[in-house]
């Protein structure tokens, strides 16, 4: 915004003391750049250390991100089943969705009534990829996610089952950020399976049963075994009760 | 010239040994036919193999994740192979191939897989089978050897899918098959960290922190307190053979099985198939194997399964019950011969008797006197099995606190004490049936304890007298005739 315009001397005072202008806004408070319409967290930088090690233990920076405050609503589905008629569920194509997709909603356009604002499921890692690109935004990679919902600290926590959903990191804890209580797909959520999918179903990371114990960065983080664990056993075309996703975009 | 050295070449070919299959593979039989396997839900087991081939044999698991009972009030989230915690038992013979098909239910929060000790392969069958929820998987193995082994779910993180109740064990016979005894059954013995203490009713959690401690709250046989107890105690007739096929899940903790008043006849050391020991009082099961016992019902009566470690069967509910059923054998074992008077004129030294640890908060205090014998006589006779609190242990001995049993009728109470107290009995509204000794106490102990009781834990009751013993003994001994005049 130019503010050299042409005032009357005597209101140039009065001028001076406007704000600044909203590029320099952005720049001193970047939590602003992500929208509160979209209902977006600003997820500062942070750390990653990936949960099963491989030669030496590494930490891999996280760039900030504007991260959906809750996963993507059967509301919200809705509305882009409607613009996207292939993602409809009469007329998916089966390689991009199994038979389950959207096996709770009532038909094609109709979710559970009394579940608009919950996290829609049955959903395929396509259906979510697809989904979130629509948005002018992209799933979150497995180290945004961790970095955002996968605290350690919590997951020592007596009943790790309720913390291995996601526990949001301790800078985000006043935030918005919601956990629902499902699991959710990630860009890359076969990453920790390092020898991938065989024919002969020889495919998963051996060292991912008993073994892992050795190869854990902490052994005793159970919530964590079972996030990874879960997300081994994923194929894109699933599309499960409890598994979910919401999306992502870097931070501007 | 030429042709002798190369037909002297040809000889030595034909001659030499062929130097073909390698001595270290395992041979394997020709598989014939194919049936579905055969399964049956604790404790009973399914009957022995009789076919004499090896066949293809299509085995069905599903896991489910669902709340089921845990002990008497108190719910816990199993994960199962099939309905229950242990899985059902699986009988199959050497040499056959297992097809198995793992299913993990769509309603199921985490993914599963199944380790097959019986198996030879990566993971037992955890690669294989390892599947998500809403999905199954299939894989096929040869029982290459015979023993009894365990089978359960190895998904990281292993030790929570265990404690879960993820297990269950599978025979698997020699080709010859196994001695016939007339009752076989099994018991997985299991442990589960819950957040709660035992017995705490309600909704129970695994607990991670006691678990990395190996510090469970239940220590339990076939998945639950009690599950051999009462109705569901073993059953046999006198004069039977009788093999008990033990697993151990663990999983932390050896088990020491020993079963009260019996001595193991054989004992086939960690499910292997040499019956390798005889005269056995107590064996060991390790955490993730398994062992087979066989005896002979000689004597009638009820019998305790214990694990040996006492606290556990006490404590965290590692009890359950064999009941023998037939004639009395007088010339094995003849029970209470006599009983009289025993006073040797000489006195003991104690160390004094601390008060006992002060109650639970809503049990009102004890009311003791210094040199109290009633109060003497509780603490050291009776808070093993009616604790110091006397809530007793649930599903296992009643609760002296607020009975309604002792406020009702003062004489049955006393019977208790002069004869003991074995089969069913109902306290405050719940059914025990179990069997509390005969302590052998004077007429002037059990007033002094029963006075004690009566005046404390709650209950409001008039004290006791030896003159109120004397009369019940009276009433006793009318009622039957002495021990000595009994046919024996």
């Amino acid at each position: 915004m130019n503010r050299h315009v042409a005032v009357p001397g005597l209101l140039l005072g009065a001028f001076a003391s406007l704000p600044l202008s909203r590029a320099e806004n952005a720049a001193t408070t970047p939590a602003a750049a992500c929208s509160t319409e979209r209902h977006e967290v600003f997820v500062p930088a942070g750390r990653y250390e990936p949960f099963y090690k491989r030669a030496e233990r590494r930490v891999m920076p996280v760039a900030p991100m504007c991260l959906a405050a809750a996963p993507v609503t059967n509301a919200q589905y809705l509305e882009f089943v409607r613009g996207h008629p292939q993602w409809r569920r009469s007329r998916v194509t089966r390689v991009f969705a199994e038979e389950t997709y959207l096996a709770n909603w009532r038909d094609d356009l109709t979710p559970p009534p009394e579940s608009l604002s919950e996290p829609v499921t049955f959903v395929s890692w396509f259906a979510a990829d697809d989904y979130c690109e629509s948005q002018g935004a992209r799933l979150p990679k497995v180290s945004e996610w961790e970095r955002a919902a996968g605290r350690q600290a919590a997951a020592r926590a007596s009943t790790p089952f309720a913390m291995a959903m996601g526990s949001p990191a301790a800078d985000l804890e006043r935030t918005p950020l919601q956990l629902k209580g499902i699991w959710e797909w990630t860009e890359d959520f076969n990453s920790a399976v390092v020898s991938g999918r065989a024919s002969g179903a020889q495919g998963t990371d051996p060292s991912l049963f008993c073994g892992d114990g050795f190869r854990a960065v902490d052994a005793s983080d159970y919530a964590a075994f079972l996030r990874y664990s879960f997300r081994s056993s994923l194929h894109a075309d699933f599309t499960l009760k409890n598994l979910g996703f919401r999306c992502t975009r870097e931070a501007p | 010239m030429k042709p002798f050295p190369l037909l002297a070449l040809a000889s030595l070919c034909c001659i030499a040994p062929v130097h073909g299959a390698s001595q270290s593979s395992t041979p394997v039989e020709e598989i014939r036919g194919e049936e579905r396997a055969a399964m049956t839900s604790a404790p009973f087991v399914p009957p022995p193999i009789t076919r004499r081939y090896a066949t293809k044999v299509l085995l069905d698991l599903e896991v489910k994740e669902h709340t089921k009972q845990l002990a008497d009030g108190v719910n816990y989230t199993y994960w199962t192979f099939g309905d229950d915690a242990p899985g059902k038992f699986i009988r199959i013979r050497e040499g056959d191939l297992v097809q198995t098909r793992l299913s993990n239910h769509p309603d199921n929060t985490v993914s599963h897989n199944v380790d097959f000790h019986a198996a030879t392969g990566p993971g037992g069958g955890g690669e294989a089978s390892f599947v998500a929820p809403g999905h199954s998987a299939t894989f096929t193995w040869r029982a290459m050897r015979p023993g009894l082994f365990l089978y359960h779910c190895v998904a990281a993180p292993a030790g929570l899918h265990l404690a879960n109740g993820m297990y269950g064990l599978i025979l698997v016979e020699p080709k010859q098959g196994l001695p016939k005894v007339d009752r076989e059954f099994f018991i997985v013995q299991g442990e589960f960290y819950t957040d709660g203490a035992y017995g705490e009713p309600g909704d129970q959690h695994f607990d991670l922190n006691k678990a990395i401690h190996e510090e469970p709250e239940y220590v339990v046989f076939n998945g639950r307190v009690g599950a051999l107890m009462g109705e569901n105690a073993l059953r046999a007739k006198t004069g039977e053979s009788v093999r008990i096929y033990l697993g151990n899940a663990g999983p932390s903790l050896v088990s020491s099985f020993h079963i009260v008043g019996e001595i193991f006849d054989s004992v086939y050391g960690e499910g292997g198939t040499v019956a390798n020991q005889h005269n056995v009082q107590t064996t060991i099961v390790p955490v993730g194997g398994s062992a087979m016992v066989e005896m002979v019902a000689d004597v009638a009566g009820s019998y305790q399964l214990v694990d040996h470690s006492m606290f556990r069967a006490f404590n965290k509910g590692a009890m359950g019950a064999l009941q023998i059923e037939g004639a009395n054998r007088p010339e094995l074992f003849s029970g209470r011969q006599a009983e009289e008077i025993f006073n040797p004129g000489t006195h003991l030294q104690r160390v004094a008797m601390v008060a006992s640890t002060p109650p639970a908060p809503a049990a009102p205090a004890q009311k003791s006197a210094p040199g109290d014998r009633g109060h003497e006589l509780y603490s050291t006779i009776c808070t093993a099995c009616h604790q110091p609190d006397g809530r007793g242990m649930q599903g296992t001995f009643p609760p002296l606190a607020q009975s309604d049993f002792l406020a009702k009728d003062v004489d049955a109470a006393i019977r208790v004490l002069i004869e003991g107290r074995q089969g069913p009995i109902t306290v405050n509204g719940k059914a025990y049936d179990g069997a509390m000794p005969n302590f052998s106490l004077v007429d002037e102990d059990i007033a002094a304890v029963l006075s004690y009781v009566r005046r404390n834990f709650g209950n409001s009751g008039a004290t006791v007298t030896p003159a109120d013993v004397r009369r019940v003994r009276g009433l006793l001994a009318q009622a039957s005739p002495p021990p000595e005049e009994q046919p024996q």
